[in-house]
């Protein structure tokens, strides 16, 4: 290693900039490495990811980071799934949960031997065979079984929090390992003549912040990476044309659900996300089909409690940069795109950034093919999902609304038609191995929203009816029951949340989406 | 009475066209899959393109797989197919003088949650000459000669044996047609004449074969037979993909140049190594395998470079093999634009021909058997399925054979035309992406649907390449002493786990006595 360490410079704190600069502390030790964050108090936060996935819990757990604790700290609550209401059409709803729907038999999935069961006049829905599911609509939760064999461990966790409490959380844990932080607002960025990499940035004290490399988690301003680098965005409006947010904190109306809600609205839809204290609520819609005001007062007639803050207003383009590693900078968080916040995908991004910056760190001197491999798996994380999103626009029975017309009628990305197609033709779910959406996802959207396969795996007919309707009745019991004896969701959190007793070991994290233990 | 369930799939009737290895598996693997249905399963044992395979082969872990999901046990396969095990491909005269043995699978540790690679790098940096392959248990106990099966336990060092077989191909396709026998399956022995074509769909509607069982046949000998779906397992004549379907081929002799290949099949006499062996030749690469019962040495070569007389003197004179036993075939790398069209699937050679090194063409066709399962069509509108199939089979092959190009393109120690030839090969993007970030760092990125792992790339690239520019620099905030500290005992623990290994040969014994 050279003798004078690295120097990283974070422009920006929030979930993004503190996620990164604590992962960051971590992995780096400090004799060769200096990291530097710089944000300003009078910047406010958008506050992303209230709602999260359960990769959180992997990237909490690398960090050494005690997830009771966490729990105290940002007033969390689990999070077992998310119910997408009136979303197929009015007065229907589903759980997309986090975990597997009964297993697999014969090496084909079973959501084939659900079709089958289905086609032959059954009514149980795919969702009976999901704990994660039968678990939220009981409001129950409890940590999978450790038994890697049994049901019950085939599905995961998250949680819905405080984005500013986490953020503190993790800059505490930063500034012990010896992030320097900065107050103060960038006012310019210098660049080298030589090369076109950043220099320095310079505050608006005068102060000079020199660096190797620089991490832009300015958020929508992008500040280095698209106003300083000009790395070009990738405009996904005219599949995602939501292009604002309303958002309002809420009194807390009742015991906390285990997971979020997301309804389908008139143009857009809305979120409610229950804290231990409090519930945040927003709407997502597009500024063509309803105007601001309009939005505000559909959001706060909507509320199953009293507000507690005015309406927070949000402006966005749905896309993501053309390269979100440029010269000597990464962008992490909001500055490297949006998508909005349907499947809680916001911190997801920022962790698999970090991840990938890890695993491609670079030296003082950047080989550009590094930079452009970072890009491509970025790419590729970032158009998985923006697939994923747009599926649940357009797989909608909905006319009601001009914005419901034009969704249903949009041309699709040829990368998601052709996912589609494959599904509603014979039920086969697109297989890749990395994204953050995998075949459980997927087939939680497409039939709970009506895109019901034509035919489903010929190896089904393997099983005779019989046995067929017997195995499914066992899978479809045994959740049934399971569910049934788990614990309330708020004695769940009192347990865990209570310094005395004697804390429980919670499951391990996985960088995946629905189990703990692979 | 049957015990059929009825099925909701209209494809009934399934013919697979040509016996041989390739229409063996094929069948086995869909008899195995449709055991309680009213689908009818039949082979038409036709003659297939000689010389498409060489009669031994050595196939990669993925056999194993194969296998048990046939529910054939593996210890009945290797005695009946005179297998002997590998675990290592040698490869001898590349840029590095010494021979390296490129394992199955991985090497090294994971250690702080960063890749071994990353620490033999910044070893490697430091002082330089400690060969990749000292840190696979599989590479070191290949080259004294030794092996046992893999453990189960995970934690354990000998679970990173991962292998693969050297077969007598012809006896491996005995035992998928006995297993064929245990099921329904119909065996026509017969000659394929024609193919008729619906004009209006462009599906095959029968097929006119002429029956060799005296008692079957009609006054003209010839039978019109129709079935609902058609796989193609006739060779490299392609007769149903190619010849009647009008599939287009396109050659691969500007990424994989050579296009004939010579070789011996001798009785083996001699050790029985648990490993293959790729050199490269005047004008082309040799293959080396193992049976217990034969010995195998192959020759692939560019014939605008090389006469096959001259390939006869390189065998006799450099070789000392008798020149009598040589055989030449054709072989010409090429696969077809879409690998399943309308109702029928080429599988095999009458999809695509890759010259046999790390990967074998036994692969090809047991990989697809399988996805063809995985995407076999509950009805004849099956459009999305073949567009599917054909997607991830191209990847398939993109990927296969950029990873054997490097066998052409890393340095070699021989000077002469054809290798300056090749020297000014073109590599795909996705290979020259892989190679650049590659040289500049040592690692390999991920591609979705590739048949070779990441630790095959980084094997390859750091045993027989040019050393990369630069490593991961947070492997260097570990002291460099605690590095070469671990790196030192996990190459004397492969050693010592080596050195406890039985001989293969006395394995392989005692295995099948079991």
């Amino acid at each position: 290693m050279s003798i004078t360490p690295m120097r990283i410079v974070i422009v920006g704190g929030g979930t993004a900039g503190w996620m990164t600069a604590s992962a960051l502390s971590k992995f780096l030790n400090s004799d060769d490495y200096m990291i530097t964050l710089v944000e300003s108090e009078q910047i406010g936060s958008v506050g992303v990811g209230e709602a999260t996935v359960p990769h959180i819990r992997y990237f909490n757990q690398t960090l050494g980071i005690d997830e009771n604790d966490f729990i105290r700290r940002t007033n969390a609550t689990y999070k077992l799934g998310i119910e997408f209401i009136d979303w197929k059409c009015k007065g229907e709803s589903y759980i997309h949960p986090f975990g597997l729907y009964g297993r697999e038999i014969n090496g084909i999935s079973f959501h084939h031997y659900w079709l089958k069961l289905h086609k032959l006049g059954e009514t149980s829905t795919i969702g009976d065979y999901a704990i994660g599911v039968k678990a939220a609509e009981k409001n129950r939760f409890q940590y999978p079984d450790e038994n890697p064999s049994s049901l019950a461990s085939k599905y995961s966790y998250a949680f819905h929090i405080d984005a500013s409490l986490y953020a503190e959380f993790l800059r505490e844990y930063s500034e012990e390992k010896g992030v320097q932080r900065i107050e103060g607002k960038v006012a310019d960025v210098t660049l080298s003549g030589a090369t076109g990499a950043i220099e320095s940035i310079s505050l608006e004290s005068g102060e000079v912040v020199e660096g190797d490399f620089f991490i832009d988690c300015s958020g929508f301003r992008a500040l280095l990476i698209e106003q300083t680098l000009h790395s070009g965005f990738e405009d996904w409006s005219r599949w995602l044309p939501c292009d604002r947010a309303v958002a309002v904190p809420s009194e807390k109306s009742s015991a906390p659900l285990p997971y979020t809600k997301a309804t389908a609205k008139d143009a857009g839809w809305q979120w409610r996300i229950p804290l231990q204290n409090r519930t945040g609520n927003g709407q997502v819609y597009c500024s063509k089909y309803l105007n601001d005001e309009a939005a505000a007062d559909s959001l706060l007639n909507n509320l199953d409690g009293r507000p507690l803050a005015d309406v927070n207003q949000l402006r966005f383009t749905t896309g993501r940069r053309k390269k979100t590693w440029e010269k000597n900078c990464v962008a992490i968080g909001l500055s490297s795109g949006f998508l909005e916040p349907l499947e809680s995908t916001s911190i997801y991004l920022i962790q698999i950034a970090i991840t990938k910056l890890i695993e491609y760190f670079p030296d003082k001197i950047i080989d550009s093919v590094v930079a452009d491999e970072f890009n491509r798996e970025m790419a590729m994380e970032y158009d998985r999902i923006r697939d994923f999103l747009i599926l649940h626009y357009t797989a909608t029975d909905r006319t009601d609304t001009e914005f419901w017309r034009y969704m249903q009628t949009m041309e699709k990305p040829a990368s998601l038609q052709r996912k589609i197609d494959l599904f509603r033709h014979q039920g086969h779910v697109e297989k890749y191995k990395k994204g953050m959406f995998l075949e459980p996802s997927w087939v939680a959207v497409y039939l709970g929203q009506g895109i019901v396969p034509q035919y489903y795996h010929p190896l089904v007919d393997e099983l005779s009816v019989e046995d067929l309707k017997k195995e499914l009745a066992d899978v479809r019991t045994f959740i049934e029951k399971y569910s049934e004896l788990m614990p309330a969701h708020a004695d769940s959190l009192n347990k865990y949340l209570d310094n005395n007793s004697v804390t429980q070991a919670w499951p391990p994290g996985a960088m995946s989406l629905y189990g703990v233990f692979s | 009475m049957k015990d059929f369930h009825t099925s909701a799939t209209s494809i009934k009737k399934i013919v697979i066209v040509g016996g041989g290895i390739a229409g063996w598996s094929v069948a086995a693997v869909l008899a195995n899959a449709f055991r309680k249905q009213d689908i009818k399963i039949t082979v038409l044992d036709c003659k297939t393109t000689a010389g498409d395979f060489f009669p031994c082969s050595s196939s990669t872990p993925a056999t194993i797989e194969f296998l048990k999901i046939l529910g054939i046990s593996e210890r009945e396969y290797v005695e009946r197919t005179d297998s002997a095990f590998y675990l290592a491909a040698r490869y001898n005269g590349y840029a590095d003088k010494r021979d390296y043995f490129m394992p199955l699978g991985d090497h090294g540790f994971m250690m702080h949650g960063l890749p071994f690679s990353g620490y033999a790098l910044s070893a490697r940096f430091r002082s330089g000459k400690t060969p990749y392959d000292a840190y696979s248990l599989a590479s070191v106990a290949a080259r004294q000669g030794r092996f046992r099966h893999p453990s189960g336990n995970e934690k354990s060092l000998f679970s990173t044996l991962v292998y693969g077989f050297q077969t007598d191909l012809n006896k491996a396709a005995d035992v998928f047609k006995d297993y064929c026998c245990a099921f329904p399956v119909n065996q026509v022995v017969a000659d394929l004449k024609a193919v008729s074509v619906c004009s209006k769909t462009g599906c095959i509607k029968s097929i006119l074969v002429t029956s060799k069982d005296n008692e079957r046949e009609n006054s003209h000998g010839e039978e019109v037979i129709d079935f609902d779906f058609y796989i193609d397992c006739t060779g490299s004549a392609s007769l149903v993909a190619e010849a009647a379907l009008g599939g287009e081929f396109s050659s691969l002799k500007h990424r994989l140049p050579v296009d004939r290949c010579c070789y011996v099949n001798l009785p083996n006499t001699q050790a029985l190594p648990p490993f293959t062996e790729i050199l490269p030749a005047p004008c082309g690469l040799l293959k080396r395998v193992t049976t217990r019962n034969a010995l195998q040495i192959s020759y692939t070569y560019d014939s605008d470079f090389l006469a096959d007389e001259d390939a006869a003197k390189f065998f006799e004179k450099t070789l000392n093999l008798p020149r009598e036993n040589i055989t030449f075939t054709w072989l010409s790398q090429r696969h077809i634009d879409r690998f399943w069209y309308k109702n029928c699937v080429a599988i095999g050679p009458s999809a695509g021909r890759i010259l046999d090194l790390f990967i074998d063409p036994l692969h090809l066709v047991q990989s697809a058997a399988l996805r063809l399962v995985n995407l076999f069509p509950a009805s004849f509108d099956s459009e999305v399925n073949s567009k599917e199939y054909n997607r991830l089979t191209q990847i398939e092959y993109e990927h296969i054979i950029d990873f054997h190009q490097l066998h052409f393109t890393l340095k070699n120690n021989i000077e002469s035309d054809y290798w300056a030839m090749v020297r000014g090969l073109k590599n795909s993007p996705v290979l020259q992406h892989k190679l650049a970030l590659f040289a500049a760092r040592g690692v390999i990125p991920f591609y979705e649907g590739e048949t070779l792992a990441m630790g095959n790339w980084t094997s390859m690239l750091l045993g027989l390449g040019d050393s990369p520019r630069s490593y991961d620099p947070i492997v260097d905030t570990y002291s460099s002493l605690w590095v070469d500290d671990q790196l030192l005992k996990m190459r004397s623990m492969m050693r010592d786990a080596a050195s406890k290994l039985p001989d293969h040969a006395t394995y392989l014994r005692h295995y099948l006595l079991q």
